[in-house]
């Protein structure tokens, strides 16, 4: 029992900066069950195999940052944050709500306003068509899981994104606050 | 004129909707606003809409801001049991529980006065102070948890129209402005826990004292007393409990929104690359085609475990008076050639050598000959014939005779 089950079809699927969720069951199941080994493995290729806490598995390199970002990555950030924007809009909860509901293409909030429009073009997104083939590339990234009626479900790794989006929050509120904390040190009368 | 508690209750049984529109409205209303609510709340045909207007100033259930004005407000004690009937209460704020804390205080020091003074009318109207105080405060206490509860309730049930980052305001406003601060005061080492028991004392003393012929009074403030400790308490931490889960999921959706939006406004003023970098969770990528093999693996390991790394060589850090070996070496290598100088010719340098220098072993010995051998000043022949052994203090050495000449 010594081997490790999967080897080549986990790194052909990681390796493409994809993640490996409960959906891909039969190469989840031998991760979770041996996932020390499998990132001992992987460790001296120079890939830290991470088990993020929402249980699904992806590639973090050293080189991650410094090699350049697939050309699917930017408009599928633009998609997700305007996705977050408008459901934060409806007052709906977040996580919740993205996690658990079914979403069909004709039925996104990115082409109905000037803004959410004026984003997706700047990531080269501006039909129904350009982003139907938006959510594919995520499906094949483990993002999102799509279906033959055209809707479509967002996956684990969707919590990838409001853990970076509740990151840049916190910054900004450090930052003003940090900014504010400033402010109150100059003595209004020197000037 | 007096109202007749029938009537009164007739007509509001009559006019529900009319009167919930009325109290739910904020602020005061104007005479024509109310005629437009009783025209879409009554029903014309059983009563005409003037005379409803009629009866709601005549019982005096709406009653003008002050006097001749045409802007009403429901009569308080209607609004409070309209809000009570629908469960529909208004959060306490701190401020209020201090003026009640305040309250009791101010009871409490007339009862001690009053107990040291014998002056038990002093101490009956402080005692019915105090039960009106704690009656309202519990009411107040009771009011502020059935808002949260109704909050809870709309969030739960409505879940359209406002923005998470109202909801999330609103919640942090119950939880910040009402609960967190009333946790304070009603804990267990707050200022109404300690107001409380010293208005206990002083009830004790009191009725100890026997100055006060009537000792119901005293008796009912000390059991409120108990049950508004263990009340006040208990219902607080219960909004807190019921706020607490909302307040968090609010909290993080209102962040995820916020980054979200912070992001998208980045996105035209940064090169695509770098915003990339600085907001897109990204996973990383392997730029190989396959996976090498176990037997790569293992050979590479293998080249790894066989060569261990040198150890970097450690300074010394400690000094003596000693001279270094190294260095006692170095000085007799480099004057060997003038001691050699002084008994040229040498038939047999390594005879010499050993001879001379018994006391060296067999490798400073050939650094010896090294150094010889080497120096371009000397003139050196190598003899033909059979190898001899030359005995040094620890080995010994085999070579053919080396003899040297002067020059």
């Amino acid at each position: 029992m010594n081997e490790l089950l999967y080897v080549k079809d986990i790194f052909d699927k990681l390796r493409q900066g994809a993640y490996i969720t409960h959906e891909q069951g039969n190469l989840h199941a031998p991760l979770t069950e041996r996932f020390e080994a499998y990132a001992d493995y992987f460790k001296p290729l120079g890939l830290d195999l991470v088990r993020h806490p929402r249980d699904f598995f992806y590639f973090r390199t050293e080189t991650a940052e410094s090699t350049p970002a697939p050309a699917s990555l930017p408009p599928i950030a633009v998609f997700c944050f305007i996705l977050i924007e408008a459901t934060a809009n409806d007052g709906r909860p977040v996580e919740e709500y993205l996690l658990t509901e079914r979403f069909s293409v004709a039925g996104l909030p990115h082409l109905t306003s000037d803004r959410f429009k004026t984003h997706m073009k700047a990531v080269g997104i501006d039909d129904e068509a350009s982003m139907r083939k938006l959510i594919k590339s995520m499906a094949r990234m483990g993002w999102a899981e799509y279906f033959p009626d055209d809707t479509f479900r967002f996956l684990r790794p969707f919590h990838r994104v409001f853990d970076k989006c509740h990151e840049i929050s916190q910054v900004a509120e450090h930052e003003h606050r940090s900014a504010l904390k400033d402010g109150e040190d100059i003595n209004p009368e020197l000037n | 004129m007096p109202i007749q508690p029938k009537r009164f209750f007739d007509f509001c049984a009559s006019h529900v909707p009319l009167l919930h529109a009325i109290a739910t409205r904020p602020g005061d209303v104007s005479e024509a606003q109310v005629r437009q609510l009783i025209r879409t709340h009554s029903d014309t045909a059983t009563e005409q809409p003037e005379t409803t207007w009629e009866r709601l100033l005549e019982l005096q259930i709406l009653v003008p801001l002050e006097e001749g004005s045409s802007h009403y407000v429901l009569a308080q004690p209607l609004l409070q049991l309209m809000n009570y009937l629908h469960d529909d209460a208004v959060p306490t704020s701190p401020e209020i529980i201090q003026g009640y804390i305040a309250a009791l205080e101010s009871a409490r020091k007339r009862i001690v006065s009053g107990t040291q003074a014998f002056d038990a009318l002093s101490v009956g109207l402080a005692a019915t102070e105090v039960d009106h105080t704690l009656r309202r405060m519990q009411e107040d206490l009771d009011a502020t948890h059935r808002a949260v509860m109704a909050e809870v309730a709309r969030y739960k049930a409505d879940r359209s129209s406002v923005s998470v980052r109202e909801r999330y305001l609103r919640i942090v406003r119950l939880m910040d402005q009402y609960v967190k601060p009333l946790v304070d005061i009603v804990r267990v080492d707050g200022q109404l826990v300690e107001t409380l028991n010293e208005l206990d004392v002083a009830l004790h003393a009191a009725r100890e004292g026997g100055i006060f012929a009537e000792l119901a009074p005293l008796l009912r403030n000390e059991r409120q007393i108990r049950a508004l400790r263990r009340r006040a308490i208990h219902t607080l931490n219960e909004s807190r409990k019921e706020l607490q889960p909302l307040y968090e999921v609010l909290r993080r959706s209102s962040a995820i929104a916020h980054g979200a939006t912070l992001a998208l406004s980045r996105l035209r003023h940064m090169k695509l690359d770098d915003w990339v970098a600085h907001y897109v969770p990204q996973a990383g990528r392997a730029p190989i085609e396959s996976p090498p093999t176990d037997a790569v693996i293992k050979r590479t390991v293998h080249h790894v475990a066989a060569h261990p790394p040198q150890p970097q060589p450690a300074l010394r850090m400690d000094e003596n008076g000693d001279t270094p070996a190294d260095y006692v070496r170095l000085l007799w290598l480099n004057a060997l050639p003038e001691a050699l100088s002084a008994n040229l010719p040498v038939k047999d340098l390594t005879d010499w050598m050993v001879k001379s220098f018994p006391e060296k072993g067999t490798s400073d010995a050939l650094l010896a000959l090294n150094k010889i051998l080497f120096d371009p000043t000397l003139e050196i022949t190598f003899k033909h014939g059979a190898s001899k052994s030359y005995r040094t203090r620890d080995g010994a050495l085999e070579t053919t005779t080396i003899s040297i000449r002067k020059p």
